[in-house]
């Protein structure tokens, strides 16, 4: 479903390569967790393969469904259903979730050729998917992000990915700033959206959140590479050896 | 030399003779006032970035007193700068009177708008809000003629004890040569409390003084929204005379070609335990200007005041300016004070954020600038008026791009 071909990405006026050669296959149904230190370029890739602007990729691919998306911007990349869960949302003031949410949906229905929803209908769709999230109804009239915690934020963007339905989903360090119950929550959410017609990959820098969030696959990177990959016993080895343990291996 | 000669020949303001409409005899102590009026300048602190070559042309004429009878309506309408239209509200009375200004003190030193608006100005309302009123009291001003004229309405508005009432202000028309040199002052006494909304969309040009004294434990909220405008500047002076008082000033200015806007405010803290907030912001286009001239004051004695200055300024074009000038003067030892100041376009990571939702660039940047504009409105607690600013917001949006 989504390839990621020897990528090598730069900020676009610097001349600092970020990500140098890394490459990734996930299929439907799977879900993927790249767990790496700081500055290894976790966060980058997933803006790249949003559809960031400000980093060139100077070589190597990345295919959906055997196309490939360099070309597309982010909001075509979403369109065909690319999401990018953000570390930290953006705070909209003055567009309150309801009809923020509905204008994401109907821009997807204009895409696929298909009739706008009703602003009842989506009221209702609206709700299961806030029931789904274990979010009230109030923030449907709330601002987007604005005044959230730091956990509703998160909730947000699970809610977000609830109604919009995407068949490629990256959550960007989503555990960051959660408390405990915050984390479990979300990840009961994201559990419940996992399906074999969608695929998740998972950017986070401990452990904890595949406690919850079990993936098939680990990956570590390290200075914009892919190192390790193994299954879900990998990420225990990090959280107890720490990342010095995969270096030394690559040794 | 006859005194008019004399007036002529030193007088910078001697445009605005002609606003004394009766005979010069009759205001013979407002003319050797008027003399000494001189028209600001480049030098003085308070209207350094000002485009004062905007005032070189002002209007020959004040405008004309359209009725003698005033009617009853759903609003306080001025036409002109005349009261023509009254209320009928309980628990709110409206008086005029003709002989006010010579009770007034003339010289401003910071602007001297504020004391022509005292010479030139023959009919003073006063508006008593006596109870908790529920029904918002609305004023709309606007000129009915086609000539360029001056208007100088002046109101003083006091909220007794224990009231409270929301006001909305709207100024309209399509009159860009005219000058509305208006006038506000509240009183508002304890326990009392003033929610204010003044939205304008006339394109004539404002020089608006405000003047707001609190006593204890009041409460007021006075939100300015410019969404069009040619010049528009607004002097605002809130003296917090008792202590528990709380006042929020907010103010947004959407700006294209060269229109400007000027918000000029000063903030006493003269006693104990108050709090004020500014809140302001613009969007500026072409080659518009906005500037924010922002002053606290805690005197000596006012202990535990809580104070916070934020100005923010979207850009939207390369040749568009913003002058962000928050101040701070404190003479008290145990407060909170600070101040805020952001100049700036839209984030591409806001952007961005808004396109991994499906939506596009232009849209996104709709919507961001739309928030930016919406925050200040949501401070305002004129509810009521909320859906229909926001329509005005949304208009005057779309003609910047």
């Amino acid at each position: 479903m989504i390839e990621i071909k020897d990528l090598h990405v730069k900020i676009e006026e610097e001349d600092v390569e970020i990500i140098k050669g890394l490459s990734l296959t996930i299929n439907k149904g799977e879900t993927h967790a790249i767990m790496g230190p700081n500055g290894s370029g976790k966060s980058t890739l997933s803006k790249v393969l949003a559809g960031d602007e400000q980093y060139e990729i100077t070589s190597g691919d990345i295919l959906v469904n055997g196309e490939s998306i360099l070309e597309l911007d982010a909001t075509e990349r979403a369109l065909m259903g690319i999401f990018l869960a953000f570390q930290y949302p953006v705070e909209i003031p003055g567009v309150n979730n309801a009809s923020f949410l509905r204008m994401a949906y109907n821009a997807k229905q204009q895409h696929e050729d298909k009739e706008e929803i009703d602003p009842i209908d989506f009221e209702e769709y609206l709700d299961s998917k806030l029931e789904l999230v274990g979010m009230s109804k109030d923030f449907k009239e709330r601002p987007v992000n604005f005044g959230f915690s730091g956990g509703e934020k998160k909730r947000n963007e699970i809610l977000q990915m609830a109604v919009l339905n995407p068949i490629f989903n990256i959550l960007d360090e989503t555990d960051s700033g959660l408390d405990i119950d915050a984390l479990k929550g979300v990840a009961d959410a994201v559990n419940k959206l996992r399906a074999n017609e969608n695929c998740f990959l998972l950017i986070t820098h401990y452990q904890r959140l595949l406690d919850y969030i079990v993936p098939d696959i680990v990956h570590v990177m390290v200075d914009g590479k892919i190192i390790e990959t193994g299954d879900k016993s990998l990420a225990l080895e990090l959280d107890k050896k720490g990342y010095d343990f995969i270096l030394e291996k690559q040794d | 030399m006859t005194m008019t000669e004399t007036i002529k020949k030193d007088s910078t303001l001697i445009e605005c003779l002609n606003y004394l409409d009766d005979s010069i005899e009759l205001y013979k102590d407002r003319v050797s006032k008027l003399e000494k009026l001189n028209k600001p300048n480049r030098k003085q602190e308070a209207w350094k970035y000002f485009p004062l070559k905007k005032l070189n042309n002002l209007p020959k004429n004040k405008g004309k007193k359209v009725t003698t009878t005033i009617q009853t309506g759903d609003q306080l309408d001025f036409i002109n700068g005349f009261l023509t239209q009254s209320i009928d509200i309980d628990g709110v009375e409206i008086n005029l009177s003709d002989t006010f200004n010579n009770r007034l003190n003339v010289v401003h030193e910071e602007n001297p708008f504020t004391s022509l608006n005292t010479l030139t100005n023959n009919e003073t309302v006063f508006i008593n809000v006596t109870k908790k009123v529920l029904t918002p009291l609305k004023i709309r001003f606007h000129n009915d003629e086609t000539d360029t004229i001056y208007t100088d309405p002046k109101l003083i508005i006091t909220c007794k004890e224990n009231s409270s009432i929301d006001i909305l202000v709207t100024h309209e028309g399509n009159d860009t040569d005219s000058l509305e040199n208006s006038s506000f002052k509240f009183n508002v006494e304890e326990n009392a409390e003033l929610n204010y909304l003044s939205i304008k969309t006339a394109t004539r040009s404002i020089q608006e003084s405000i003047e707001i004294n609190c006593a204890a434990n009041t409460y007021v909220n006075a939100s300015y929204i410019v969404p069009s405008t040619t010049v528009s500047r607004h002097d605002a002076e809130v003296n917090l005379n008792g202590s528990n008082s709380k006042c929020y000033l907010n103010g947004l200015g959407i700006l294209k070609s060269e229109e400007s806007f000027t918000f000029k405010t000063r903030v006493h803290h003269r006693v104990e335990e108050c709090e004020s907030y500014q809140h302001f912001k613009n969007i500026l286009s072409g080659k518009s200007m906005a500037e924010y001239n922002g002053l606290v004051e805690v005197y000596k004695d006012a202990q535990l005041t809580d104070s916070y200055q934020l100005n923010r300024n979207l850009i939207l074009s390369d040749t568009a300016k913003a002058f962000s000038r928050p101040q701070l003067r404190i003479f008290a030892d145990d407060v909170k004070c600070s101040h805020g100041s952001t100049t700036g376009q839209i984030e591409e990571s806001e952007i961005l954020y808004l396109m991994s939702r499906g939506l596009t660039r232009t849209q996104a940047h709709a919507i961001l600038v739309f928030g930016f504009a919406d925050e200040v409105l949501e401070s305002s607690k004129c509810k009521f008026a909320h859906d229909e600013v926001r329509i005005l917001l949304k208009e005057s949006l779309k003609s910047l791009s």
